[in-house]
């Protein structure tokens, strides 16, 4: 349903465009009757519903066009970018609750503390810096000055700086979540339980308060979906890792506006799927979620 | 004579008796040091904005002569005010000027497309909280739709496809692509709202449901909308320099933290300054809203966290 709204959102933003694919096909020098062939060649000259339906059709084949600049198939240049995207997504939310999950345990724990203002002024900043930025800072210092890891490309060391950029903004918001989550738990009856049959402090933290408090991350993890994609278009300019983000960054610079749109429909779509799996899998976390 | 009290020894519990629910939320607002360095960040950025014409020591858009090295590299800061303060650009603009009129675009952009998703989802959310039934349905539906939509890569899509963007376009795409989590932070708000006695003592004497809506329930639920709004003026101002970075921003000449960052990445190995002073200022100007959002946050609910 959604990927549905998705594809005819898209469909009918690029109807909008005044340009004519076809003139720009054939260049300014064209005759009339050049443009007219190769309007139909393209099956521009059919009304609008047809054509629309047609997109739609070659959409769910996997078929996202054809594009005329670079000379390629959209879907095969977004195929070979999207596992690299994919990748750099994977180890950036590796990092993001490397940083996220400690913090929100510690600011929960030692609340109203200096250590929880401490804490909570750093997700502040983090929450408003650019990732971009971090990015570029990332690179400078330790790509740059400190040389440990490389300015850019595809390789293992080089996933580091991207990713720990992409974590260090998007973890700012799970810390908080975590936080105020992991304090709502804490006052329920069944905690208190817990910690009146004797077990030991870290065994009721661990088994049974962050356990239970981590639903809502994973809700959150969900809404974030989109925004993380956001961060991982950006630093991957940066970076020069060749996922989507890279690509679609060389389709804005050369007004490829085909693959701007393929783009646009596999990430919509991608994120469309992780999402169910996401609401799945909430589904097995918590007992209490029934989709019937 | 007796009777006076000085003013020190008075409980604290009267003091706040004696005081309106307004004058108790500025007390707490203003006792919260972070909120107040956020109030003073957002009104520096404002005035920054508001005065770049006049505060500017030298014309931001002209690539000075005297403003590149003989080799034609950026020049390092001066630290004299009107003459390359903070250096100048790979083209020899002044960066101190520029910084300046960034501020107009992240504030225009930021404020302008809150606004427009503020009112739209708050229109939404209301409407959809208060009737129920099949409205609620329907707007619902299209709100889960919304919030399911990749915002960044459509704002992108729209931008690139236009063919003479203006400064408009960039803040009309975002406040109407991202109207969603207001929408549903209002129809909670609404639903909750709507139970009230004196929602119900409103209706009862007849009072129809544009103006119980607007009279009634929106200052009720005000505050929450409120402290988002403040918030999301600060991620709009890092989504529009995020555009700006990527060349699908605020069009040229339109001088963006963003562009110059975009611009100063091409020098970082030997002018690393010039991708420092914007992400600084970005970074000072959502932390303001940040902080003040919080602020708010934590002045609104006064049971939060004690």
């Amino acid at each position: 349903m959604t990927i549905f709204a998705i594809i005819t959102v898209t469909y009918f933003i690029t109807y909008l465009v005044p340009q004519d694919p076809a003139r720009v096909i054939a260049g300014s020098h064209a005759s009339a009757q050049t443009i007219a062939e190769i309007r139909r060649a393209l099956g521009l000259d059919k009304p609008l519903w047809q054509r629309y339906l047609i997109f739609v059709g070659q959409f769910l084949h996997g078929n996202l066009g054809y594009d005329f600049i670079q000379q390629r198939p959209v879907g095969q240049m977004v195929l070979q970018a999207a596992p690299y995207t994919a990748y750099l997504a994977v180890v950036a939310v590796f990092f993001e609750l490397l940083f996220a999950i400690p913090v929100g345990i510690i600011a929960a724990v030692k609340r109203n503390s200096f250590i929880d203002g401490l804490l909570r002024t750093l997700t502040i900043i983090g929450i408003s810096m650019p990732t971009y930025w971090v990015g570029s800072l990332m690179l400078l210092i330790f790509g740059f000055y400190l040389k440990w890891f490389p300015l850019g490309g595809v390789s293992p060391l080089g996933v580091v700086l991207p990713a720990v950029s992409v974590g260090i903004t998007g973890s700012a918001y799970y810390a908080r979540i975590l936080r105020s989550s992991m304090l709502e738990v804490m006052r329920l009856d069944y905690i208190r339980t817990a910690h009146a049959k004797g077990l030991p402090n870290w065994r009721v933290l661990f088994a049974h308060t962050v356990r239970t408090a981590l639903i809502p991350v994973v809700t959150y993890f969900g809404l974030d979906l989109g925004a993380l994609l956001g961060g991982l278009i950006i630093t991957e300019t940066i970076f020069a890792w060749t996922g989507l983000g890279l690509l679609l960054n060389q389709a804005i610079s050369s007004l490829d506006d085909s693959l701007i749109i393929g783009i646009t429909l596999f990430s919509a779509t991608a994120i469309v799927v992780m999402n169910l799996i996401v609401d799945i899998l909430y589904a097995f976390l918590d007992p209490r979620v029934n989709y019937s | 004579m007796a009777l006076s009290v000085p003013h020190e020894q008075q409980p604290e519990a009267y003091l706040e008796r004696m005081r309106t629910p307004g004058q108790m939320f500025v007390r707490r607002f203003v006792r919260n040091r972070l909120a107040v360095f956020g109030l003073v960040l957002v009104v520096i950025m404002v005035a920054a904005a508001v005065f770049a014409p006049h505060l500017a020591p030298m014309n931001p858009y002209i690539g000075y002569s005297d403003g590149t090295t003989a080799q034609g590299l950026p020049l390092p800061p001066t630290w004299n005010w009107h003459h390359f303060f903070l250096g100048t650009d790979a083209n020899g603009r002044d960066v101190m000027s520029q910084l300046l009129y960034g501020t107009q675009v992240s504030m225009e952009v930021g404020v302008m497309a809150t606004l427009i998703s503020i009112v739209i989802g708050t229109f939404i959310g209301l409407v959809s909280g208060y009737l129920g039934g099949f409205w609620d349905n329907i707007l619902m539906r299209l709100t889960d739709l919304m919030l399911a939509f990749p915002v960044f890569l459509f704002i992108i899509l729209v931008r690139s496809l236009m063919t003479n963007p203006t400064v408009a376009t960039v803040y009309l795409a975002i406040g109407v692509l991202s109207w969603a989590p207001t929408a549903r932070l209002a129809r909670g708000q609404a639903l909750a709202a709507r139970k009230l006695d004196y929602v119900e003592a409103a209706r009862s004497v007849g009072t129809g449901v544009p103006r119980t809506l607007w009279r009634h329930l929106l200052p009720n639920i005000i505050s929450p909308v409120l402290v988002y709004s403040t918030l999301s003026i600060a991620s709009n101002i890092v989504l529009e320099s995020a555009l700006s970075f990527l060349g699908v921003g605020v069009p040229d000449p339109t001088i963006s933290w963003g562009k110059m960052i975009n611009l100063g990445l091409s020098w970082y190995q030997t002018d690393p300054l010039l991708i420092i002073w914007p992400g600084i200022a970005i970074a000072l100007a959502t932390l303001g809203f940040n902080l003040v959002g919080d602020g708010l946050n934590d002045a609104f609910n006064v049971r939060s966290d004690s």
